[in-house]
């Protein structure tokens, strides 16, 4: 036996036994776990008996964290508290988690900084407001911050309100309003340091007056409306010229206890006129005049909420600044008097001021509905068409009201009013009324002013035609409108299809070269027969090393993600409800959820996506011009209106047909439009949304009910802006699903979904896991991702022919995260990319192969579509790791890598025929495609359980065997179905292949077309 | 005229009239021959003398001629006596004594025969008997009618005349509608004819002769009950009535058109309406019109003005004003402009007739409100309470009656807070509320169900046939409909009492009026829904004065930590614990279990915290369990969306345990003490 087998023999043993070690953990773990949860759940109860019954009996040591938790929910008395403390040993916590705290590792110094502020002792406070100062990580600070606020003491506030200054405005926003809880205490402290003239400061006082408004903060913000001129002057001599630099604003130095000192990071103990020149990259000095002018009406803002009547003087309401005098001219709406009204009606003349007014006018209505008539007089007084106009569309409000007047006797002001709203465009209510309406006369009267009002205008012509129904419409003299939707042609990119062909050829060609190069002594020397197998053993070295190259890198990655994932594990658990759901500390949400044709499943979707657990979020389901009656059951079963609702057209998107909503749902909004597939109803849904972040889903995937939650509390843990977190997908095929909620969950039957969920499992948990702990992440699946909606907007939305790019790409989900991580690295902003990997997102995976071929098909030609659209960051290194490592990645291993793969497996088979397959070959094969393949997938279901012991000890063993299997064949199969999608992109560009699904409740069997469809 | 000069109606009996005049108005004199004697009744005019007297000289010697018959003093019946007098014939004039007083102006020489004096009876030589049935202010005090009992004709004198262009000896199809238009103009009331026609329902009457018209052969009852439901008298009292019930424009419109074509003929009323964008069926009634119901109203006489002339407006004019006085629309402008000019230039009005006739109007419109107050209310064109007591009566009488058991309901809405809406808003508002809320409820119709107003914001809606369950979905549905309607200027709800017949039925069988038993169980029911908080169905009399030993808690949330602490402290102080992770679960616990009060978090799965609590209040048995809110999800938006549902308790997690079990006691108390 020669020595290099012996090797490889060696190494496939070490394999075989780390696999073996790795399902016994696996299985091990599982049973570990259920013992430790007894443990746990033992302590819990005899704590709230003790709590109940006022005796104290001795618990065990897990009961401390118990009682921690327990803390969270709710805050006993005194005597029950006690009585609760005396049976546990709080004293070992404190001692450990004091020690934590000064860890080097972050995610122990979160998890301290928690459990400290639910111990909440005068020791464990101290502590925190130390280390509060000297922090220097972001997330960890506002753990520590959080810890702070929890315990509540008064003498926390100083180090608190330091921990501002020079600080992120992401931590700002959210510590501000931690720091607003403090009440009195804070206001008196406030006082005391009103005169700094840090942005911080000012920052701080105007978000605690949000809360506390009082006497003090009303004369602040007054002061600092007034005074705006000059202190954007002095922000901009400051920052902008860089006269007058100093150490006391800046990034690393921290208030010393002398006032006129500083702590600078480097320097130590420093004079507070110290300069230098760090301070040109404060947080605060970028934008300054923009922001402090943000601030100030923001002060407006909440001037105008508590004290509206501050407002009201001709110095805010003729101001020189539009947006003052528009916050002036709403609050008047805020509290009553007499002639508000009348007042608002001269600003609504006022072309600046009129849209405020307007809303202001709406909110009295809204209050008080008695004004109805007054607003309606003015209407008919009012001789300026344009303005009758703004009074129309205030009335469209409450336009029921107005038609019902039809049928009385002073019809005739009724007519009129609705006449000019109509004119102003706004008739779906009046639609919608008359499709619904049963009364003769009332109809024929409304179809009197139809009629009138389309004969001017061709655009409600259209409306008219499209929405009401048949009878009425041709009532109306009304032709139905034929629209003609020009035919999408797709056009052939020839310089791609070109690249493409140069690209393959070099695949083709580059191992006979090599193999030229090296055996150029022998090439025209030895028979044709003899070299032919020379080249297939070469070439069945190179495969072998090609596939211990991605194995290894998967290793690596899967390391990567197993520390992240434990990490992330942690985090989860101490994140508590209570901190996720205080104000501003998880950003808004609008879930988007693309549907097209899925009138089977709409509905369990929506029902899911309506009753996550989120502080903040809406739901926006975009109807992309289904050809079932996808938007017909929604408006069945939610007892939808249309209506006309205002939204911003940032992206250009196919035309919005008509939004719908149900006054008692307000999270639930859809929208129905032309179609023009996913993309572009992703961005209709983005143009609609009024949240800080959206989350794209796929209409006929499930959440889980804290998955949001999940995928969004990444968001806090780190230090810089995340925009784009993406979340776990698997297979919901076996499971079965009630109201929208998974009730039971199962592996697929079918062996081909099976061998899916495998793979999901492993391409999710170790590879994107990995990607995103290096920050590097370039896919987030489009069946789930969370998006910063700002960012999304900036870089022009989902890639579509009818966008800023008219461009349209099968990889849109893949496609947007490289934009932005594009567009980020060029504006040299840090970001990061993250990945929930136990935020759970539940979707249908074809379960035959026709299907699944057809996805595969797809993938890769959105693969190649977006890797050759960037190849500019190919190895560029202004893009960092991303342009350097990841997309190389793709492009070598994911893009090209299947080419050579198929070759390779040609050339096994040959060598098999040839008879050349000796063992040592063979056996460098076996370890580095199957063994290193079985490593990785079992190592994956490691991670996957960490989080929940999700699928049954049956199915778990299931899985395992299929990870095994898995890599004899199906992964060979989906190689090959990648080149075929590299094959089709040469040959036709457009036209998108269908992928067909069948509804969740398993039985009903019925194809169905995905979105894909132009 | 190639009619036949006599025609022999019944055996013996003779149709003598002429048949030349014009005007629509054609008399018909009838002559009854018994063995040697004969009896001429009402012979006529002097215009038609010369006809009349030819016709019964054909058939019997003038010497037989013992009697003749005088309904009513009017000269188209009485004028020709004298001629006939003159002519040598000797008969006894058979009149009431009111009429007797009247036509001796004409100069009559013969003597009288009193009914009145004479029991109503006249008997022949032969004994036949002519008995004669008054029929006061029908349309004179002293008019009668003759009923021949032998042939069982009745000579009807005015009543069951007709007003007509197109005569024929015999009614025809359309000829209800003349019947319907002479009788409106010229009798005076319902009141009034009511009695008499149904003293008409009870006799046997094989065929009805009357004076003006067509003589009836068929369907005899029918054209009796339709006079009897006839509101006449159109020109003393219009009866107000609700436009958009009758059928909207469509009705009136149609009622117009056929009423001409009654009066001319349908061809000709085809050739004004042919060019219109309406639909209509063969006898005329409009299915669909496309134009306002003003437009379509003021459009149809347009057309008739151009196409028929001033005449056919003429005509029509009485029909016209009744409609538009019932109704309550406006007179169609050709009426204002041309009618109005002719009228005045012919009529030449002095100012001071002027004056007086707008004295008259402010009279009449007095009396119209008097009016409307019987049986209609003047802005929802429901009908009124009166009316709801006699029909409801009737109608208890009839299920009474009824063995096969079916059940009717009787349910009482009252619109909350009337009191205020009324003092905040102008009156104008108040019908505008009153109005929507009709709309609402007959868009709520399921079957025969009818409606009544009764003072103030008080409907009422009987049911005739249904089941307790059944009457409180449907309650339960107006009830909601209204609370969720947009159509009233401020959010507006409804408490509605409601009980079914069966529950009394059962309890005592021989109870003196049932009417008034249900109607002041629903009454007591309403007061108890507005006393339970208002915006509530009640459908039982006794408060459920169940109470469990310890309250029952509903707790639901899926957060396993705070179900077991608050359900162990629950448990602890003796108060029973349901626990539910998901909305529909709870929701099911809800309509099971009786409950004394629901925590729940927002965030459930199925169906949230909020549509939970719409769910329960749309059911008004579980509607007042106290409910709250325990989530960590308290922000503006999620604590303004609670307070809409009338949340009143709203807990942020983490939440402090003394001041939830204070104000769970609290609630459970105030629970106990109701």
């Amino acid at each position: 036996m020669n020595a290099s087998i012996k090797v490889w023999l060696t190494i496939a043993a070490v394999l075989i036994c780390l696999d073996i070690f790795v399902v016994f953990r696996l299985l091990l773990k599982r049973i570990a776990n259920k013992i430790r949860k007894e443990l746990l759940e033992n302590p819990k109860s005899s704590l709230v008996e003790s709590g109940v019954s006022g005796k104290s009996r001795r618990s065990p040591k897990y009961a401390a964290l118990k009682y921690l938790q327990m803390k969270q929910l709710v805050f006993l008395d005194f005597a029950k508290k006690s009585s609760i403390e005396k049976s546990i040993d709080l004293d070992w916590a404190e001692k450990k988690f004091l020690k934590g705290l000064k860890s080097a590792h972050k995610t122990k110094r979160i998890e301290s900084a928690v459990y400290l502020g639910l111990l909440g002792t005068e020791k464990a406070r101290e502590n925190l407001e130390k280390s509060i100062l000297v922090e220097k990580n972001a997330a960890v600070t506002l753990y520590i911050a959080n810890a702070l606020s929890d315990i509540g003491s008064p003498a926390s506030i100083p180090a608190l309100v330091s921990s501002l200054i020079n600080s992120n405005h992401f931590y700002r926003n959210k510590v501000n309003l931690l720091i607003s809880n403090f009440g009195e205490d804070l206001n008196v402290y406030l006082q005391q340091i009103q005169g700094d003239m840090r942005i911080e400061i000012k920052e701080l006082i105007v978000d605690c007056s949000s809360v506390h408004f009082s006497e003090f903060t009303k004369n602040f913000l007054v002061k600092l409306i007034d005074t705006r001129e000059n202190e954007i002057e002095r922000l901009n001599s400051f920052f902008g010229s860089g006269k007058g630099d100093s150490c006391a604003n800046c990034l690393y130095s921290s208030v010393s206890p002398d006032t006129n000192r500083r702590i600078c990071r480097f320097k130590g103990d420093v004079n507070a006129t110290y300069r230098c020149h760090k301070y040109k990259i404060l947080p605060v000095s970028i934008n300054s005049a923009v922001n402090y002018t943000r601030l100030v009406y923001k002060a407006c803002n909440v001037l105008s909420y508590f004290q509206p009547q501050e407002l009201d003087n001709s110095k805010y309401l003729d101001n020189d600044d539009a947006e003052i005098r528009n916050i002036a001219v709403k609050s008047l709406a805020n509290y009553n008097s007499v002639n508000n009204l009348d007042r608002l009606f001269t600003f609504l003349g006022k072309p600046d001021t009129s849209e405020s007014a307007e809303k202001a006018i709406s909110m009295i209505i809204e209050k008080n509905s008695k004004y109805i008539n007054t607003i309606s007089k003015a209407f008919q007084e009012e001789s300026n068409t344009e303005i009758r106009q703004k009074y129309a569309r205030i009335l469209s409000r409450r336009i029921e009201y107005f038609i019902m007047k039809l049928s009385s006797r002073d019809r005739k002001d009724a007519i009129e009013i609705i006449t000019v709203i109509l004119r102003s465009g706004r008739c779906s209510e009046v639609v919608d009324f008359l499709n619904k309406n049963k009364d003769l006369d009332i109809e024929n009267e409304l179809i009197a002013i139809i009629k009138q009002v389309v004969a001017q205008s061709s655009d409600l012509e259209k409306e008219f035609s499209n929405y009401l129904n048949e009878r009425i419409s041709t009532k109306c003299g009304l032709s139905p409108q034929v629209n003609t939707m020009p035919k999408m042609i797709a056009t052939k990119d020839k310089k791609l299809i070109a690249n493409l062909y140069v690209l393959l050829a070099v695949i083709i060609l580059i191992f006979p070269v090599i193999y030229c190069i090296r055996h150029q002594n022998i090439l025209f020397i030895v028979p044709f027969i003899e070299q032919l197998k020379t080249y297939v053993i070469d070439f069945n070295y190179y495969i072998a090393f090609y596939s211990m190259s991605i194995s290894i890198i998967y290793l690596v990655l899967l390391f990567l993600s197993y520390m992240s994932a434990k990490k992330q594990a942690r985090l989860w658990e101490i994140k508590n409800m209570s901190l996720l759901f205080k104000t501003k500390m998880l950003p808004s949400v609008s879930i988007i959820a693309p549907a097209y044709n899925e009138a089977k499943t709409i509905i369990e979707s929506a029902n899911s996506l309506l009753n996550l657990k989120y502080p903040d979020y809406e739901l926006i389901i975009v109807n992309d011009g289904s050809k079932d009656s996808t938007i017909d059951v929604l408006i069945k079963y939610f007892d939808l209106t249309r209506v006309d609702y205002g939204f911003r057209s940032d992206l250009h998107t196919k035309q919005v047909r008509g939004i719908y909503v149900n006054r008692s749902m307000p999270k639930l909004i859809v929208v129905d439009k032309a179609n023009g597939g996913k993309a572009d109803s992703i961005n209709a849904g983005i143009n609609i949304s009024h949240k800080e972040y959206f989350c794209c889903i796929d209409a006929d995937s499930l959440l889980e009910d804290d998955a949001l939650l999940k995928i969004a509390s990444l968001s806090l843990d780190e230090a810089v802006e995340t925009p784009a977190l993406g979340g776990n997908i698997i297979p919901i095929n076996g499971c079965s699903v009630e109201q929208g909620q998974i009730k039971n969950i199962k592996i697929p039957e079918n062996w081909i979904a099976k061998i899916q969920t495998m793979e999901y499992i492993r391409a999710f948990m170790s590879g994107r896991l990995g990607w995103a702990s290096i920050n590097s992440l370039l896919i987030i699946s489009g069946a789930f991702g969370l998006f910063r909606k700002e960012r999304v907007i900036d870089v022009g939305g989902y890639l579509t022919s009818s966008g800023k790019y008219e461009k349209d790409t099968v990889g849109e989900d893949m496609e947007l995260v490289v934009r932005i991580s594009r567009s980020m690295r060029e504006h040299s902003q840090k970001y990061k990319i993250g990945y929930a990997f136990n935020a759970n997102c539940w979707t249908e995976v074809p379960e035959d192969l026709k299907t699944l071929q057809k996805q595969r098909y797809r993938w890769q030609r959105g693969l190649i579509d977006i890797v050759t659209f960037h190849r500019k960051m190919l190895f560029n290194p202004r893009y960092g790791r991303t342009g350097m490592i990841a997309m190389p990645y793709y492009y070598i291993f994911e893009m090209m890598g299947p080419l050579v793969e198929i070759q390779g497996y040609l050339m096994v088979v040959l060598a098999a025929v040839f008879g050349l397959l000796y063992k040592e070959l063979a056996l460098i094969l076996f370890v580095s495609t199957i063994l290193m393949g079985v490593l990785i997938s079992v190592s994956s279901l490691v991670i996957e359980e960490m989080d929940s012991k999700r699928f049954e000890a049956k199915d778990l063993i299931t899985l395992i065997i299929y990870s095994v299997l898995e890599n004899l064949g199906p992964r060979q199969l989906f190689s090959f179905w990648r080149v075929g999608g590299y094959f089709s992109m040469l040959k036709t560009p457009g036209g998108w292949d269908k992928a067909e699904r069948k509804g969740f409740s398993s039985s009903n069997v019925s194809d169905k077309e995905k979105m894909n469809e132009k | 005229m190639d009619m036949p000069k006599t025609v022999e109606i019944a055996n013996g009996i003779f149709w003598v009239g002429g048949s030349g005049q014009d005007g629509g108005l054609h008399c018909n004199p009838y002559l009854i021959i018994d063995g040697d004697e004969a009896v001429l009744i009402d012979p006529g005019s002097v215009l038609d003398f010369d006809y009349v007297f030819e016709n019964v000289c054909s058939l019997v010697p003038l010497g037989n001629i013992k009697y003749v018959i005088l309904h009513h003093q009017d000269p188209d019946f009485c004028a020709s006596v004298p001629l006939f007098e003159q002519k040598g014939a000797k008969f006894e004039i058979v009149t009431h004594w009111r009429t007797q007083t009247l036509i001796k102006y004409y100069g009559l020489k013969s003597d009288y025969y009193i009914v009145n004096n004479n029991e109503f009876k006249l008997v022949l030589k032969s004994g036949r008997v002519l008995g004669f049935v008054p029929t006061p202010y029908l349309h004179f005090a002293g008019a009668i009618a003759t009923y021949d009992y032998t042939s069982k004709v009745l000579f009807s004198s005015d009543l069951f005349g007709a007003f007509s262009y197109e005569w024929n000896l015999y009614a025809q199809d359309d000829y209800l509608e003349k019947m319907k238009a002479f009788h409106e103009h010229y009798m005076p009331s319902n009141d009034i004819i009511k009695p008499v026609m149904e003293v008409f329902l009870g006799m046997d009457i094989s065929l009805i002769a009357p004076q003006h018209g067509s003589i009836i052969k068929d369907s005899i009852a029918m054209y009796i009950k339709a006079l009897r439901d006839l509101e006449c008298g159109s020109f003393l009292l219009p009866i107000k009535r609700d436009l958009a019930k009758a059928g909207g424009y469509k009705f009136i419109c149609s009622s117009v058109l056929k009423r001409y074509a009654s009066i001319f003929n349908r061809e000709a009323v085809l050739d004004v309406i042919e060019d219109m964008n309406i639909t209509f069926e063969d006898d005329l009634e409009i299915t669909d019109y496309n134009y306002t119901g003003n437009t379509l109203w003021n459009l149809i006489f347009e057309k008739v003005l151009i196409k028929k002339g001033i005449q056919w407006l003429f005509v029509i004019e009485p029909l016209v004003r009744t409609l538009a006085e019932e109704y309550d629309v406006m007179i169609p402008a050709v009426f204002e402009t041309k009618l109005k000019k002719s009228e005045e230039e012919a009529a030449n009005l002095s100012n001071e007739n002027r004056a007086l006739k707008d004295v008259n109007r402010r009279l009449e419109s007095n009396l119209k409100e008097a009016e409307n107050n019987l049986i209609r209310c003047p802005v929802t064109g429901l009908y009124n309470y009166v009316f709801f007591k006699n029909y409801y009566s009737h109608e208890l009488q009839r299920v009474l009656s009824d063995k096969s058991g079916k059940n009717s309901g009787l349910l009482i809405i009252s619109l909350d807070n009337s009191e205020k809406f009324r003092y905040s808003h102008s009156n104008s508002e108040v019908e505008a509320r009153l109005r929507s809320t009709v709309y609402i409820l007959e868009s709520m119709k399921e079957e025969n169900e009818i409606y009544f107003r009764f003072q103030n914001e008080v409907f009422a809606s009987y049911i005739p046939n249904t089941t307790k369950q059944k009457a409180v979905a449907f309650a339960e549905k107006i009830r909601n409909a209204i609370a969720g309607s947009d159509k009233f200027i401020e959010k507006t709800t409804a408490s509605i009492g409601l009980v079914c017949f069966d529950e009394i039925k059962e309890d005592n069988l021989l109870i003196n009026s049932p009417e008034a038993v249900m109607y002041n169980v629903a009454k007591m029911r309403v007061s108890l829904a507005i006393s339970m908080g208002m915006n509530i169905v009640c459908s039982h009399s006794s408060i459920d004065t169940y109470q469990d030993t310890a309250a029952s808690i509903l707790l639901v949330d899926t957060d396993e930590v705070n179900i077991d602490v608050l359900k162990t402290f629950l448990e602890n102080l003796h108060y029973r614990v349901f626990t539910a992770k998901d909305g529909v679960e709870a929701l099911e616990l809800v309509e099971q279990r009786h409950l004394d009060l629901i925590i729940s978090e927002i965030m459930i799965p199925k169906m949230d915290g909020f549509i939970l609590r719409e769910k329960v209040l749309s059911q008004s048995n579980i509607k007042s369990i106290p409910f709250v809110v325990l989530s960590y999800l308290k922000n503006e938006d999620s604590v303004q969306r609670a307070a809409s549902l009338g949340i009143e308790h709203y807990f942020r997690k983490p939440f402090m345990l003394s001041e939830l079990i204070g104000v769970i006691k609290n609630i459970i108390k105030g629970e106990t003490y109701q």
